[in-house]
Order: C-alpha cells, then sequence, then structure tokens
C-alpha cells in the first residue's frame, strides 16, 4: 500500500518520529490551538496546523539538529507548528525584484549590526519581551534564521516558502524588532 | 568569546526561552486533555506510518469538480436495499431515465450474479507507478472511499477507489467517450479540451482516474497496469 510514499525507511527514524508524537503533539496542537484562538473552527484548524507540521518534520527530518537540549528541540518544533497555523490564514505578499536584491543586500550586510542594535546584553529581558510582540511568522522564521542557523534556501525549504519571501521575512522581522525596541525608548541603541 | 558571539547567542536564547514560554502560555490555557477528532487521529496514524511524506497543505488545493457526487441514496436502493429485481429495474430505470441527458457512462457490477463484493474498502488498490514530478496533494479516506490527488505545477491527476455501490456519473454534455482495455480491464474513457477520465472495475471496486490532458495515455495506462490486481 503506497510504497512509493513510502520515506522514513530507517526503523530508528521511525522511532524517533513516533517519539516526537507522544512528546510533543500534544503541546504542539494547544501551541497552534492558541495561534488560531480566534479564528472560526480553532480546532480542527489546529488539528490541521499540527498535521501539517509533522508531514514538514518529516519531510525536513534529516536535516533537523537533534540537539541534547530539549528546549531548543521543542521550541524547533512549536516554531513550525505556529508557522503552519499561521500559514493556513496567510495572506500573499507582493514584493518587487529590485526590493528584494535592496532588502538582500541589506540583509547580506547587517547581520551583526543588527545583533550589535539589539544591546542584548544589556537589557536581555527587554529584548526578548520585543521577540515576544513579534507576530508568529517572524518568531518561526527568525527562530529558524537564528538559532537554527539555517540559511534562505533552507527555510523556503523547511516551510515551503518561496525564497523571496524568506528573505523578505527576514528583513522586516528583524526591522520590526528593532523598531519595537526603539519605541519603547531603550538608551543608546540604533543612534 | 567575543562580544558580537556573546550577543549572537544570548538572540538565540532569547528565541528559545520566547518559544518554550509561548508552549507554556497555551498549556496553561488549554489545560484540559485535548479531544481530538477522528480525523485527526486517522491523518495521524497514516502521517507517522510515513505514508504521507509529500502530503501538504490539503486545505491549498482546490480542485475543481468535475462529476456528480455519488449518489449514495440511490446506490443504497440500488445495491443494498432492494431484494426484489423487478423493483430495482424500475429504480434503475427511474435513474437512468432521470440522468440520460448529461450522463452516458454508468457503471455497476452485474447485480444479477451472486458475486459478494466488498461493502467497505478492504484493500487499497492504488497506483504504485506515478509519473515523474507530481508530488501528493490530497489524501482522503472513508470506509468507503478513497480519493487522492497529485499535482505537478499545472498539471493534476486525481485517483478516486470506490466500492462497487459507488455509481459514477461522466458528464455527457461535452468531449468524447470511448472504451479501451488496458491490461485486461475494460476502461470507460472520457476526454474533453483539457481533461481526462478513465472509469473502470474489477468487479470488487470501482477506480476513477481523472487527469489533465497533458497526461499522455501511456502514462495512464502504466498507473493502472501498476495496480494491485483484485481476485
Amino acid at each position: 500500500m503506497l510504497e512509493f510514499l513510502l520515506t522514513l525507511v530507517d526503523e530508528n527514524d521511525r522511532h524517533k518520529v513516533e517519539e516526537i508524537y507522544r512528546k510533543y503533539h500534544e503541546i504542539m496542537y494547544k501551541a497552534a490551538l492558541a495561534e488560531l484562538s480566534s479564528k472560526p473552527n480553532a480546532s480542527y484548524k489546529a488539528e490541521e496546523a499540527v498535521q501539517n507540521a509533522f508531514i514538514r518534520i518529516i519531510n525536513y527530518f534529516e536535516k533537523i539538529r537533534f540537539t541534547e537540549d530539549e528546549r531548543t528541540l521543542k521550541a524547533f518544533f512549536i516554531s513550525i507548528v505556529i508557522r503552519e497555523a499561521n500559514r493556513l490564514y496567510r495572506k500573499k505578499e507582493h514584493i518587487s525584484l529590485e526590493e528584494l536584491q535592496e532588502k538582500l543586500q541589506e540583509e547580506i550586510r547587517s547581520d551583526e549590526d543588527f545583533v550589535e542594535k539589539l544591546c542584548i546584553k544589556e537589557d536581555y529581558e527587554r529584548v526578548k519581551k520585543a521577540i515576544f510582540q513579534l507576530n508568529s511568522q517572524y518568531q518561526a522564521v527568525l527562530f529558524q534564521y537564528f538559532v537554527e542557523e539555517k540559511d534562505g534556501p533552507e527555510i523556503a525549504a523547511l516551510f515551503d516558502m518561496k525564497l523571496s519571501t524568506v528573505h523578505t521575512t527576514i528583513w522586516r522581522g528583524k526591522e520590526k524588532l528593532l523598531k519595537i525596541l526603539k519605541e519603547e525608548t531603550c538608551g543608546e541603541w540604533g543612534k | 568569546m567575543s562580544g558580537a558571539s556573546e550577543n549572537f547567542k544570548l538572540l538565540q536564547r532569547a528565541f528559545v526561552e520566547v518559544m518554550n514560554e509561548k508552549a507554556q502560555a497555551a498549556l496553561l490555557e488549554y489545560p484540559e486533555n485535548p479531544v481530538y477528532s477522528n480525523k485527526h487521529l486517522h491523518a495521524m496514524k497514516r502521517i507517522l506510518s510515513g505514508k504521507d511524506k509529500y502530503l501538504h497543505a490539503v486545505s491549498e488545493i482546490r480542485f475543481k469538480k468535475r462529476f456528480i457526487a455519488v449518489l449514495i441514496a440511490a446506490a443504497v436502493l440500488l445495491v443494498g436495499g432492494i431484494t426484489v429485481y423487478a423493483k430495482r429495474d424500475v429504480v434503475t430505470a427511474f435513474f437512468e431515465q432521470v440522468y440520460e441527458s448529461f450522463t452516458r457512462i454508468f457503471y455497476q457490477t452485474n447485480q444479477d450474479e451472486e458475486t459478494s463484493v466488498p461493502e467497505t474498502i478492504e484493500e487499497e488498490r492504488i497506483p504504485v507507478y506515478l509519473p515523474d514530478g507530481f508530488v501528493l496533494q490530497e489524501y482522503e479516506s472513508s470506509m468507503a472511499h478513497i480519493r487522492i490527488a497529485w499535482k505537478k505545477e499545472e498539471q493534476s491527476i486525481v485517483f478516486e477507489q470506490g466500492t462497487i455501490a459507488d455509481i459514477h456519473y461522466l458528464d455527457n454534455e461535452h468531449g468524447e467517450k470511448t472504451i479501451l482495455t488496458v491490461d485486461n480491464r475494460t476502461v470507460y474513457v472520457q476526454k474533453t479540451v483539457d481533461e481526462a477520465s478513465y472509469l473502470w472495475t474489477d468487479d470488487e471496486y470501482t477506480y476513477l482516474l481523472s487527469c489533465t490532458d497533458t497526461l499522455t495515455f501511456d502514462e495512464v495506462s502504466k498507473m493502472i497496469q501498476s495496480m494491485p490486481k483484485g481476485k
């Protein structure tokens, strides 16, 4: 039955997926439910988000970093499911090629500047609070970008996004994060 | 550790903590044990068994409905409920008359024969061969019906397996109809400008394969031939 779809040939991989299911299925469902609480049929949509998240996890299984740090691994799965939850209600964004190239250049040269500007060493909690305020789409993509250290194509493959959308999301996410911090009138950053 | 590296690690930590705190908040918001739908549990079982690797967001794909829905009530009347052949003939004639104006291909097994046919799908018989580049987009299954859809750019293939009780009606208003033999199976074919439908049975189940016209008959034949055979 459906031989052509069989993928996780390795029994160890299959056991690992089952373990992920046992450990994280409920929390992923609840995280999706929390994301979708204001939407109609939230529970069904949350289930759909979880199913899609597991499909992504399986499709991307070989590239998952199974770190010893359970909090990071859990955060990884949460980032996938909240992205899937939001994907169910996503809006298409259009961006011109010129704008994209400009943003790519900006992104390439400003990663270190960006981290520097956050002044995270000086006020860790304030930055964390600002990350909280980002919408889930930015949180999920930036999580993959900064924590999992995935590049644009890898994030595009993981989330089934256009590469241009990934770059735009990273760029805008970083901008929004800086904007939130700026609005909170933090000291010297960004000057 | 350099300042930049230290900042970067702190940022990573912040993101991990945010995700974990979101999860914790969700647990607090929904402390009760969740009650999942059967559909979800069934879907998860399939996903975990590794059968749905390429399945993507089901809600994304909406294929154009080209066939009249299976008439369950008619099937019950025609197959399950009526024991007097004469009455069934009257009912059959009625439905044939009603749909004569827009149907041409109507398949059911020979009901006069004493055959034992499954009333539910006991065995999935679906094509093992799939043309290059097609990716599974949708999988739906119930006790009496399976529907699978694949897509490759603008091309699509939809395969359905139903019980003998399923009655498939093909649009008679448009297109060209032919009957072909593929691997000893009699296949009813209907082609329109941009789509083709193939309908056949193995006397246990009915099968309907519809695809965009870009798929060659050779490819369709390979799909049909790759299916497990019945008794």
